[in-house]
């Protein structure tokens, strides 16, 4: 085994394997989203929601034997999906928990052998209301492959037990200085799994600084596992326009300003360099001596 | 009117197939078909009158395939002018009628959990 470092470049695409299941041409999508410079699609599997699409699992009947093509199709594209099980609500989806279990056990099959797998996660925000009543206690714990059991809410631990993998929510206000140092401290460090923010403040409508977004970015590959741009049409998995493909731009060339070298060294909060433009200042320093700073302006 | 039946293959089977005729004028699109040796395929209905052993140009893509098909043949048409199949004794004809889209061929290395890190497995 040879091992190189990777940190997870991702943007939400809920509704990516609805349109190439669809029959729809999603080549354009796909590169776009890596000559931007992302790795990850994050695809949900199961809705029926406004803004987003309507994927009903047992309206394709070749729902699941279809998602190995699906895999190789996006490796091609240097593309490592996250795919997340559960995103309620459930009305019209899934008549009861026998069939959740269904659905996330014949993801976990579909998925096995796709080595540009990411994770499979059970749930998305597995605390929230919508999510009531998904039997996240009787889902099989996934085998040789990584897999999350879930994100919560705002500034909330995942769901455990934890599994290989966590995604996290840090809260709302100034959320681009936690985007980085959250995962690492509230689910890295507490769990010893890797962790990133699988959903971040939806850009361009709530945050159109391109300063937050390469901030939030580059802590995330300094600090945790790597991030999540989200957006309105990774929602519905549409082309990146105007401002929201600046803002992903300003994502990507920020996760990809820290080398990742620096992942294995020791943490320091560099409160010595704030001052009125620098909210916070990050570095890990390695064995060596060599530091890399990531600032996060105001 | 009668019309000549071509069948093809494609994979997959609900490629999108176009059939462009030099001569004759049109441009059909494949429908699905059965073969009389039981292989589903897609066929062309090609209209009476068409000059035979003309030229035409072929088109074959799907949605999620990224390979294409845009392939030129002269179209042979068993009108009973010539010997079928399309030749005299002892000569040859390549008759393509199998067309299959390559999937993209990519491997991606595997992603391991190492403690708090993911890292790439290349070998």
């Amino acid at each position: 085994m040879s091992l190189q470092r990777f940190t997870v470049i991702q943007n939400s695409d809920f509704n990516l394997y609805n349109r190439w299941l669809s029959g729809e041409s999603i080549d354009p999508l796909l590169q776009q989203r890596q000559d931007v410079g992302f790795n990850s699609p994050r695809i949900w599997t199961a809705f029926n929601i406004p803004l987003i699409g309507r994927l009903i699992p047992r309206e394709h009947p070749d729902f699941y034997r279809r998602v190995p093509e699906f895999m190789d199709y996006v490796a091609g594209y240097g593309m490592y999906p996250e795919w997340t099980a559960f995103t309620g609500p459930y009305g019209g989806i899934f008549d009861n928990q026998a069939e959740m279990i269904a659905h996330w056990e014949r993801l976990d099959d579909a998925l096995n052998g796709c080595t540009n797998l990411l994770d499979l996660e059970a749930i998305n925000e597995g605390d929230n209301a919508p999510n009531a009543g998904v039997p996240l206690d009787k889902l099989r714990r996934p085998t040789n492959k990584n897999a999350s059991h879930g994100s919560a809410v705002q500034d909330a631990p995942p769901m455990q037990p934890v599994w290989d993998v966590a995604g996290h929510r840090p809260g709302s206000s100034q959320e681009w200085r936690k985007v980085g140092h959250n995962p690492m401290a509230d689910v890295a460090d507490v769990f010893n799994v890797p962790s990133w923010c699988n959903e971040t403040v939806r850009r361009p409508d709530n945050d159109s600084s391109w300063e937050h977004a390469f901030d939030a970015a580059a802590s995330a590959t300094l600090l945790c596992s790597g991030s999540c741009f989200h957006s309105p049409s990774g929602k519905n998995s549409t082309l990146f326009i105007g401002r929201e493909l600046q803002l992903a731009q300003a994502w990507t060339a920020g996760a990809r300003s820290v080398p990742l070298e620096y992942q294995a060294g020791s943490y320091r909060h560099r409160s010595d360099l704030e001052n009125d433009q620098i909210l916070r200042a990050y570095s890990r320093v390695l064995s060596d001596g060599r530091e890399c700073v990531v600032t996060i302006r105001y | 009117m009668s019309t000549y039946t071509l069948i093809i293959f494609p994979t997959p089977l609900d490629a999108v197939c176009v059939l462009q005729h030099d001569t004759g004028g049109w441009t059909l699109t494949g429908t699905p078909a059965v073969h009389q040796s039981g292989r589903p395929g897609q066929a062309f209905a090609i209209p009476e009158g068409t000059p035979n052993s003309n030229g035409a140009r072929l088109t074959i893509s799907h949605p999620t395939y990224k390979d294409t098909v845009d392939q030129r043949a002269v179209v042979l048409l068993n009108d009973g002018t010539i010997p079928w199949p399309f030749g005299p004794e002892q000569s040859a004809a390549f008759a393509a009628d199998d067309f299959i889209l390559q999937k993209p061929n990519t491997s991606l290395p595997r992603l391991v959990v190492q403690g708090k890190v993911i890292m790439q497995d290349v070998k």
